[in-house]
């Protein structure tokens, strides 16, 4: 099976001070794949998110996003360029309705001139599938954690991405939720055909959904492939149980 | 022209002192709560008021009422933390800033009524030195002296008290210390208390050298926002040596062009400070 | 769907805003000069409260100097006339007035390039210290005439209360338009994207660093075009015009009435005017100390002010006023 990379994350290094948060990672995304990043606490994960969508510029490395260069742009630029993402710490413009959060980057997506009424609709329909239709007018503040969540993958399909990054978005679900919100990420990508990499630390969500898993620790790529084979590989079993040795 | 130069860098050491104080009263807050106290000019003008009806009322010497007014000044921070400030801790910057705001209205207002919006002052009639043609005032060498010992005593307590440890913790890290079981509230509190009762103390002794009016206090606000710009916001000492440096400019100022424009200088230091070393002289270091 | 209505019984907040203006104008031009004079003060209150709320209202930026617009209006219009009547020209005055606008528009567009980079209590402290150096370097000044101002007496036709009132209702209803279409639009909710989580709003597009600045520049054209006029007032320009106490007059007006919004500013800034009034007349030494109080309370306890209030009522009838 041989598809094209969308996304090409090529020897990336990112120190804080004297600190390697991320050493000479690389990741070729393929058009289409759901990609699972996992690793300890630490590893650089949000910090490599942080690289892709522009809020930290690498020292070292590049980021390519169908070959275009986007490591130096500014964030604003390249969630344009079509990469939408959520927060691990959920994020949302809290005083303002759960519609308006998604009309922002609805409206900031298209190109000068687009119609606001037809950016309305489509913000509508993005609610529909994470569903929230009946929250539409409540401040974001008043959701509970889960709807937080729901909008803030809604909010990030507003933008029309090609690429989805979803930052830990069942940590703190119950079991049922989990399920719900797996429901909607798989439907979320059939209906819109996203490439998605998510960060997740609850197990049954990574097996349940990612077709290819890296793994990052101590800033560094130690393992790549499929849920089996990582679950089988020696260096990410010490990776974990190395660390829970260690506290 | 040699006289002129000595003369002017002791003046400016002299009030360079006096706005680290200021200095110091505003950067505690702002390092514990991470709260810019926008009623730091009116508060200044508030202790200068202070030490003046002390004087007046009871006819003794300032420095016993300034004494006064910086204890009073303790209490009032607390009360005030107590009361207002402590609703402002987790608050957007355009809130508390405007509570604050509000906050120097009423203190102005208030000045305004007690004591009309007239300037005044405290005429103290201490020995002056001279060395040649350098003259010292004494009221500016107690001034200095007072400021130099508050600073000593404030930096000591920091440095090598339990206490001092506290703060300092809560300064890095609120929630680290919050985990290893330091009240931070209290903390707060007892930064409020210190960091208004050294504002007033400044004010107190500011009295000694320059009139004051209700709604003078702008100006000193600004001083000490460059103060504690300069000296990197939360650091103490940096705050004592940006209080010298902008006293010396201050002075230098003076001498070779014109006091008018002095303020203007140090606001663009400030502007200037904030644009291209936003973290201070001291950043980077502990 | 279970949409707000943006109207009441059918009239929505643009509808409302103009409506006022049109009884205030009426008021002003059909009666005696006291009250015109009293109106014309209360409208340039509201056109200040706009150009306030244009910027910091809707982004949250803490901005301690807008008044530094207003004054540089001021001082635009005072060197013009002077200028221009020396060369023996004398243009309509709305055209001066124009001149003002667009000198303070180009001056936020220059010192909002480095200035809003910064944040929160850093940037408050930029706008005051730029503000009061501004101010400090005119009294300074000789060609800007120090601490005394500049004088324009007999260089511009006479000065009709009732022409210059025109003039700021032109300038009033422009600021409402301006307004109306800025928060239907991808300024507004860009600008209110910024105020919830700057950092966020980035990432969701928003290219924080151009809007901050356009909607910085609008605001210093309102703030601009009411220094201009205030100068044909009082055919002078003065130093006071850049004193920070008129930027608290602002604040107060805009958080009494409800910030970031368009019913907001006319609200406030009518009731600032009127109470600020009554306060003066019974109590001369007291009424800052209570719009002090009055500020404070209603930052901590009904932070979108009236409005606010207002819609907590109006949204369980599934209606909204902006």
């Amino acid at each position: 099976m041989s598809q094209e990379n969308i996304l090409v994350i090529d020897n990336v290094t990112k120190r804080f001070g004297g600190l390697r948060a991320l050493n000479k990672v690389s990741v070729n995304v393929r058009k289409g794949e759901i990609l699972g990043l996992i690793g300890p606490n630490g590893s650089g994960k949000t910090t490599l998110f942080n690289v892709i969508s522009g809020f930290y510029h690498p020292e070292e490395g590049s980021v390519n996003l169908r070959g275009e260069d986007i490591t130096d742009l500014k964030p604003h630029q390249i969630a344009r360029k079509g990469i939408g993402r959520t927060f691990q710490i959920v994020r949302p413009f809290g005083d303002m309705s759960v519609l308006d959060n998604v009309l922002v980057s609805g409206l900031f997506s298209v190109p000068r001139g687009g119609k606001t009424e037809k950016v309305q609709d489509r913000c509508r329909r993005i609610l529909e599938i994470a569903d929230l239709t009946e929250k539409i007018n409540v401040p974001a503040d008043g959701l509970s954690i889960a709807e937080k969540r729901r909008l803030e993958i809604a909010r990030a399909l507003a933008l029309d991405p090609q690429i989805l990054l979803l930052d830990e978005t069942m940590a703190g679900l119950t079991h049922h939720e989990v399920d719900h919100a797996l429901g909607i990420t798989s439907k979320i990508r059939k209906e819109f055909g996203l490439t998605i990499i998510f960060v997740e630390h609850v197990m049954r969500a990574i097996m349940a959904i990612s077709e290819r898993i890296v793994v990052l620790s101590e800033g560094a790529k130690i393992a790549e492939g499929s849920p089996k084979e990582v679950s089988e590989n020696e260096q990410v079993l010490t990776a974990y149980l190395g660390q829970r040795g260690k506290k | 022209m040699l006289e002129l130069l000595i003369q002017t860098i002791i003046n400016g050491l002299f009030i360079g002192f006096l706005f680290g104080l200021a200095g110091m009263g505003l950067t505690l807050i702002f390092g514990i709560m991470k709260l810019l106290n926008f009623a730091q000019g009116p508060m200044i003008m508030l202790g200068a008021y202070g030490a003046f009806w002390v004087y007046v009322l009871l006819s003794v010497d300032p420095m016993l009422g300034i004494l006064m007014t910086a204890i009073f000044g303790l209490i009032l921070g607390a009360l005030l933390y107590r009361g207002l400030l402590f609703k402002l801790v987790q608050a957007p910057a355009l809130a508390s800033l405007l509570v604050l705001f509000g906050v120097s209205m009423i203190l102005e207002n208030t000045m305004l009524n007690l004591w009309s919006p007239n300037p005044r002052s405290i005429p103290v009639d201490y020995p002056t030195f001279s060395f040649g043609l350098v003259t010292i005032s004494g009221a500016r060498l107690i001034v200095s002296a007072v400021a130099i010992l508050a600073s000593m005593l404030l930096m000591v307590t920091l440095k090598w008290t339990t206490f001092g440890r506290i703060i300092r913790a809560t300064v890095q890290d609120r929630n680290a210390a919050t985990l290893m079981g330091v009240d931070v509230t209290n903390v707060y509190m007892v930064g409020s208390s210190i960091g208004i009762g050294l504002t007033l103390l400044s004010g107190g002794l500011l009295a000694l050298i320059y009139p004051f009016e209700p709604f003078g206090g702008l100006q000193y606000s600004l001083y000490s926002f460059v103060v504690v710009v300069l000296g990197t916001l939360g650091n103490p000492l940096g705050c004592l040596l940006a209080g010298l440096i902008i006293g010396l400019l201050h002075s230098f100022t003076g001498s070779y062009w014109t006091l008018n424009m002095s303020p203007a200088v140090a606001y663009l230091i400030l502007v200037l400070t904030l644009l291209f070393r936003p973290g201070g002289l001291m950043a980077g270091r502990d | 769907m279970n949409d707000l209505k943006t109207s009441v019984m059918g009239v929505n907040s643009l509808t409302i805003s103009l409506g006022a203006l049109i009884v205030i104008g009426t008021l002003g031009l059909v009666s005696d000069t006291a009250t015109t004079g009293y109106l014309h003060a209360m409208l340039e209150l509201m056109i200040l409260a706009y150009s306030m709320n244009l910027f910091t209202g809707l982004s949250g930026y803490a901005n301690f100097g807008q008044v530094i617009f207003y004054g540089l209006g001021a001082y635009t219009v005072a060197v013009c006339v002077v200028a221009f009547s020396a060369v023996g020209v004398v243009l309509p005055t709305f055209v001066y007035v124009i001149f003002a606008g667009i000198f303070a528009a180009t001056f936020a567009l220059i010192i909002g390039f480095p200035i809003l980079r910064l944040r929160g209590d850093y940037f408050a402290i930029a706008t005051l210290g730029i503000n009061e150096a501004v101010r400090v370097t005119i009294c300074n000044t000789k060609e800007l005439g120090e601490g005394r101002g500049i004088y324009v007496l007999g260089m511009v036709p006479s000065y009709d209360i009732k022409m210059l009132f025109i003039q700021l209702l032109i300038v009033t209803f422009a600021a409402m338009i301006v307004t109306h279409l800025v928060l239907k639009t991808k300024l507004g909710y860009g600008l209110r994207a910024i105020r919830a989580d700057e950092d966020v709003a980035e990432i969701m597009g928003v290219n924080t660093a151009k809007y901050k600045s356009i909607a910085y520049s609008i605001g210093a054209f309102f703030a601009g075009l009411a220094g201009g006029v205030v100068t044909l007032q009082f055919a002078c320009s003065f130093p006071e015009y850049l004193y920070i106490g008129r930027s608290v007059d602002m604040f107060t007006a805009i958080v009494l009435g409800g910030t970031g919004t368009l019913l907001g500013p006319l609200l406030g800034s009518i009731i600032f005017w009127t109470v600020k009034d009554a306060l003066l007349i019974n109590f001369p030494y007291f009424h800052l100390i209570i719009f002090g109080i009055v500020l404070i309370i209603m930052v901590l306890f009904f932070p979108r002010g009236i409005m606010g209030i207002l819609n907590r009522f109006l949204s369980k009838k599934g209606k909204v006023l902006e």
